[in-house]
């Protein structure tokens, strides 16, 4: 479904990622992790167009068979992808429902938005209860589940989740981790960053770790799980 | 008796004013706040369309009321292609960029309707803007009390299409954070263009309802643009509501020196009131700095 074949990335000078490639089959859950700094958030934002691969031949990214890396990130967005980005990026000046509506601007979203509004309260009551207060009153677990809310509200083939855990108690990370869980049974495809391998890996069908902008390993989840440099890199055990 | 009268006289004389000044500033506080572009080619904006109501009622006889949607609609296609067709190329680039360029079209404008229109003042003559309504012993007059409400119900109408239509939530998520507007499917080039189009059709309706009582003449502008600058930093830059308070404080104080220091100092009042601002609120009378 989603290809990134051997993308070079950088801001300016500096390059961060090296010939990474990245494959998502259509129904998978499948994770990245990887150290601070490893190039993790440079990759998605590459897969969502903010960033460019580096001209020439700075690899390809093409989804479903057609090429993103020319498209601007709302012609992106618009091909079913939707993001939920490092530290959340919730619209803080608008009330939790318009940050919800936004989600739901693309085309194949928009004759639904009644329906997919009622699916992310039943997923999320706390953002019922919340849905006129601006965005930046809620909580930071609050602020991750407004943002995957919101994504959801694009009703997305793909969805890519930047530590959406980034914060939270270990109870929430739970919580979230089986919500992504319960999303991807509802046929929605994930790529996810991901800390906490030990709740991300289990439900990962496949996984990859990237350090210093290359991709070192992959595998099934389970199976990076017991590697021992996962464990001793990752767990700390 | 009479003291108070005159003094309730002026306090409305600068309300009437300041409603008009809100409608003439609210362009450019919608404008700094979602692009953060400084149009220092504001004022000539109100010189258009004040010009487009006078030459339209002149030549054309058309109603003066009648000439406003058609200044929105000139104007906001103007302010669109400009931002779409040059500011956007400016995007990211230093505020003093934006600053630079919107003061060449600033020339540009002023040259061009020197050279088609001369320096002359003009004035319109209609008839039935000639009548006061009396209260009491005020009077005001039917110009500027037409002037004033259309110029708040303009400000009003923005500020509801911001809070709560889909273009003006796509507005104003593009002023937060455009990045993330664009991974709502939003192409922020496309709402910078609509929102320097809104800008500049609101201030375009702020001239003709100038020209519904003052004189019309190109160098006009540069007044309004200090008035506009004035008035949103009185109100917070970017705080849409912010310009209603910073519309009447500005005309308030320039109906109070008018009356009891000196006519014709209305230019300094309003260096004066910026100088204030700045230096003791400079997030505004309302404490409020950003657009939301
Ligand atoms: N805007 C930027 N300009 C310059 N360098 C950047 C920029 N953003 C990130 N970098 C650098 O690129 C490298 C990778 O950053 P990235 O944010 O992709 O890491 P990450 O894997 O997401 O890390 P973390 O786990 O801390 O979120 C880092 O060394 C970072 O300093
Ligand atoms: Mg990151």
């Amino acid at each position: 479904m989603l290809e990134v074949e051997a993308i070079h990335v950088g801001y300016g000078p500096l390059q961060v990622l090296w010939g990474v490639s990245v494959g998502v089959k259509e129904g998978e859950v499948v994770s990245v992790i990887g150290p601070n700094g490893a190039g993790k958030t440079t990759l998605i934002k590459t897969i969502v167009g903010l960033l460019r691969p580096r001209a020439p031949d700075g690899g390809r990214i093409t989804f479903r068979g057609r090429r993103l890396d020319r498209l601007a990130p709302e012609e992106i967005v618009r091909q079913g992808i939707a993001v939920v980005p490092e530290g959340a990026r919730v619209f803080p000046e608008m009330s939790v429902l318009d940050n919800l509506r936004m989600g739901a601007l693309v085309p194949r979203a928009r004759g639904r938005r009644a329906q997919t509004l009622a699916e992310v309260f039943a997923l999320f009551p706390r953002l019922e209860e919340r849905a006129g207060q601006p965005a930046r009153t809620l909580s930071g677990g609050e602020r991750q589940m407004l943002a995957v809310g919101r994504a959801l509200m694009a009703c997305p083939a793909l969805l890519l989740l930047d530590e959406p855990s980034l914060g939270l108690q270990p109870t929430l990370v739970k919580a979230i981790m089986e919500t992504i869980r319960r999303i991807n049974e509802r046929g929605i495809t994930v790529l996810l960053i991901e800390q906490n391998v030990h709740f991300s890996l289990p439900m990962s069908h496949r996984a990859y770790v990237l350090e210093h902008g290359r991709i070192v390993l992959e595998g099934p989840g389970a199976e990076l799980l017991r590697d021992p440099h996962v464990r001793v890199s990752y767990l700390g055990i | 008796m009479d003291q108070l009268a005159a003094f309730g006289q002026t306090v409305l004389n600068g309300l009437l004013q300041g409603g008009v000044y809100a409608a003439a500033a609210v362009g450019l506080s919608l404008i700094f706040g979602v692009s953060g572009i400084l149009n220092a080619a504001h004022g000539e904006l109100v010189m258009l369309g004040a010009f487009t109501t006078y030459w339209l009622f002149k030549l054309h006889g058309v109603d003066p009321l009648l000439t406003l949607p058609i200044s929105f609609v000139l104007l906001f296609g103007l302010g669109y292609l400009l931002q779409f067709l040059v500011l956007n190329r400016t995007l990211g680039a230093p505020l003093l960029v934006s600053l630079l360029v919107t003061f060449g079209m600033s020339l540009v404008m002023v040259n061009t309707a020197l050279r088609v229109w001369s320096a002359d003042y003009r004035m319109m003559a209609v008839p039935y803007f000639d009548r006061s309504v009396y209260v009491g012993p005020l009077i005001v007059p039917l110009s500027r009390l037409t002037a004033f409400v259309i110029g708040l119900a303009m400000v009003g109408g923005l500020y509801w299409l911001l809070q709560r239509t889909e273009l003006g939530r796509m507005i104003r998520a593009t002023a937060q954070d455009w990045e993330m507007a664009s991974l709502m499917g939003v192409n922020p080039r496309f709402v910078y263009a609509v929102t320097f189009g809104l800008g500049a059709a609101t201030t375009g309706v702020a001239g003709s309802l100038v020209a519904f009582y003052t004189p019309v003449e190109p160098n006009m502008g540069l007044t309004y643009t200090l008035f506009a600058f004035s008035v949103v930093v009185l109100g917070g830059m970017g705080y849409i509501p912010g310009v209603v308070w910073g519309g009447f404080a500005l005309g308030i104080a320039q109906a109070m020196t008018e009356t009891y220091v000196e006519a014709g100092l209305s230019l300094l009042v309003a260096f004066f009131l910026l100088y204030l601002i700045l230096r003791f609120m400079p997030a505004g009378i309302m404490g409020k700095g950003r657009v939301e």
